[in-house]
């Protein structure tokens, strides 16, 4: 019904393979796009603080690991390490004077270094190896941004971000950071769509599907796991420097712990692995629905429905969020896409189902 | 705990057998993340006691005040460590050795691989409360008992993921490197550097033996 395909008719190759080759899907991402720049015109400054801003942000970091564990199929279990690089080094980028555009670019190339640097273990491993190496990398970055007080200040120091402007723009105001924020998730966005269609992102899938295959077919398998390292954490890295000015507005080693990586890996799990929409969905369930389910539970507790212990209401949501992760990896491991892809096809073809291949 | 590893194994691995390997390790970190929140949940989070009745008094042997929870816990370790180089050579032990080879030509020769599974989660849950148990009465049971996972992890990889005596050695290595080092170096950084030398370790063994010092050198195992 929303997505009638009768009078499309492409003649044109470019046309087929245009992004979005149906009017009703590009119709679709303009109104979403429209709605996200009209978000503070009607959304009120907690929502827009507390959830639209942390929702933006995460599912920019999603699609950075869903670049490497969807495409490239290496799996990374150090992913907030690499944001907390990138927030670390443009914070000290910007109290040295450097302007913050140019401070962003620093952050991702730092953290691209390092995580390459770490990387280059994939080459010689995969799998479970792969994701003990990773996971090594998570806590000796985190030791070392503890320990080393030029980096943090000390084990429970917060670093405030200083006043800055992003071309000549100041980002005081809630809206300059969300604007930011905006512009940099729809740029991964574009980012990862197009890489999906480049020679660059087939050679992923090659290397991600049958390493040796691909090797076979002229793949240059060190090259590109190296280049899926990079770029990826490079997006990491400039993804954890926008949380870090935008939201957060100061950092502490404990915003990029273990947890948090737990958390990005869930995200890409839920939303489902390598796909773009997987990458939104999946943030936004991570980050809201234990928020939510909370509210319902404690509604039903002050409504007296319900008689739980105030020790067991402040673990219900690890709990749920356990449940959650066990419960998709179980029922519907391609994630929160494919359920999203299911009803996408069920009403392109509304109401004639005999016509769905 | 028995019975808890087989019921794990029915009602969650069952069902994902034949997913790549990012499925199970994200399903039972999901479990660790559950069982994180309902343990404290239900039981409270304040540290407990477990006293399993051994007494405070040390035990003195010739020159030596030793400890009689790490005693105990040292004879117990190495009694299961027994049993399971005996383990290894019943009937059951080599079906399992057979699976973990390989789980097509296990079928294929008759072995009920789902059974083998279920047996192997059965048997880690006894192995792991026995540690636990002790680690709690030695060092007082709270939820940080789920940082011991990290340790653990670097022992298998260091000893080689298919060998017992590697186990043994691993855990040794682990175990005095992970307290003798942050003995010298803790005073100069901030402290817990338990956890980096861990980290080192296993970032070193992959790097240097992928297979570990007594694994067999196929490293696509799981």
């Amino acid at each position: 019904m929303f997505y009638r395909l009768s009078g499309v008719h492409h003649t044109r190759y470019s046309q087929t393979r245009q992004l979005w080759p149906i009017p009703a899907d590009r119709w679709q991402v303009g109104l979403l796009l429209a709605l996200a720049l009209a978000a503070p015109l009607y959304m009120s400054h907690l929502y827009l603080s507390s959830y639209m801003l942390p929702w933006l942000i995460f599912s920019a970091a999603t699609l950075s690991l869903t670049l490497l564990m969807g495409l490239a199929g290496q799996l990374h279990f150090g992913f907030a390490a690499v944001m907390a690089i990138g927030a670390y080094t443009s914070i000290h980028l910007t109290r040295a004077g450097v302007p913050l555009e140019i401070a962003l670019l620093g952050a991702g190339l730092m953290s691209a270094v390092i995580g390459c640097l770490f990387g280059a273990a994939a080459l010689r491993v995969k799998g479970l190896y792969l994701v003990m190496a990773t996971l090594a990398m998570q806590f000796l970055v985190d030791w070392v941004i503890v320990n080393v007080t030029a980096i943090s200040g000390g084990s429970v120091a917060t670093l405030q971000t200083p006043k800055v402007s992003f071309f000549s723009i100041p980002l005081e105001s809630l809206n300059a950071r969300y604007y930011l924020a905006l512009a940099w998730t729809v740029v991964v966005t574009l980012l990862i769509l197009n890489i999906k269609r480049t020679s660059f992102g087939r050679a992923l899938v090659a290397v991600r599907d049958k390493d040796f295959a691909a090797a076979v077919i002229g793949v240059n398998i060190f090259k590109y796991k190296l280049l899926a390292f990079f770029t990826s954490s490079f997006l990491g890295g400039v993804t954890g420097a926008i949380l870090a000015f935008c939201f957060y507005k100061a950092v502490t080693p404990s915003q990029f712990n273990f947890d948090v990586t737990i958390q990005l890996v869930a995200m890409a799990l839920v939303g489902g692995l390598g796909s773009v929409i997987g990458g939104f969905l999946g943030a936004g369930f991570v980050l809201l629905v234990p928020i939510i389910l909370l509210n319902l539970i404690s509604g039903m507790v002050s409504g007296g429905w319900l008689d739980i212990s105030t020790s067991l209401m402040a673990h219900i949501p690890l709990m749920l969020y356990g449940a959650m992760i066990i419960g998709f990896l179980l029922f519907e491991p391609l994630g929160l896409a494919k359920i999203y892809d299911n009803a996408r096809k069920y009403l392109l073809v509304w109401p004639f189902r005999h016509t769905q291949s | 705990m028995f019975v808890l590893g087989l019921v794990i194994e029915r009602l969650l691995l069952r069902t994902i057998v034949g997913q790549p390997i990012i499925m199970i390790v994200m399903l039972t970190l999901g479990l660790d993340v559950f069982l994180r929140g309902f343990g404290p949940g239900l039981l409270g989070t304040e540290p407990k006691q477990l006293d399993i009745g051994l007494g405070l008094a040390p035990l003195i042997l010739g020159d030596i005040l030793a400890n009689r929870t790490y005693v105990v816990g040292g004879i117990i370790a190495l009694v299961l460590i027994g049993l399971a180089l005996l383990f290894f050579r019943t009937r059951l032990g080599t079906k399992l050795r057979a699976v973990s080879d390989d789980h097509v030509s296990s079928w294929s020769v008759g072995i009920s691989v789902e059974h083998a599974v279920a047996i192997s989660w059965g048997l880690a849950g006894i192995c792991a409360v026995a540690a636990g148990t002790l680690w709690g009465a030695a060092q007082g049971v709270d939820w940080s008992l789920t940082a011991l996972l990290f340790p653990a992890v670097a022992v298998v990889i260091l000893g080689g993921i298919d060998s017992i005596v590697g186990a043994l050695l691993g855990g040794l290595i682990v175990g005095i490197l992970g307290s003798v080092i942050p003995g010298y170096v803790d005073s100069l950084g901030g402290g817990s550097t338990r956890d980096v030398v861990t980290s080192v370790v296993i970032l070193l063994t992959i790097l240097i033996r992928p297979y570990g010092m007594f694994g067999r050198e196929d490293i696509e195992r799981i």
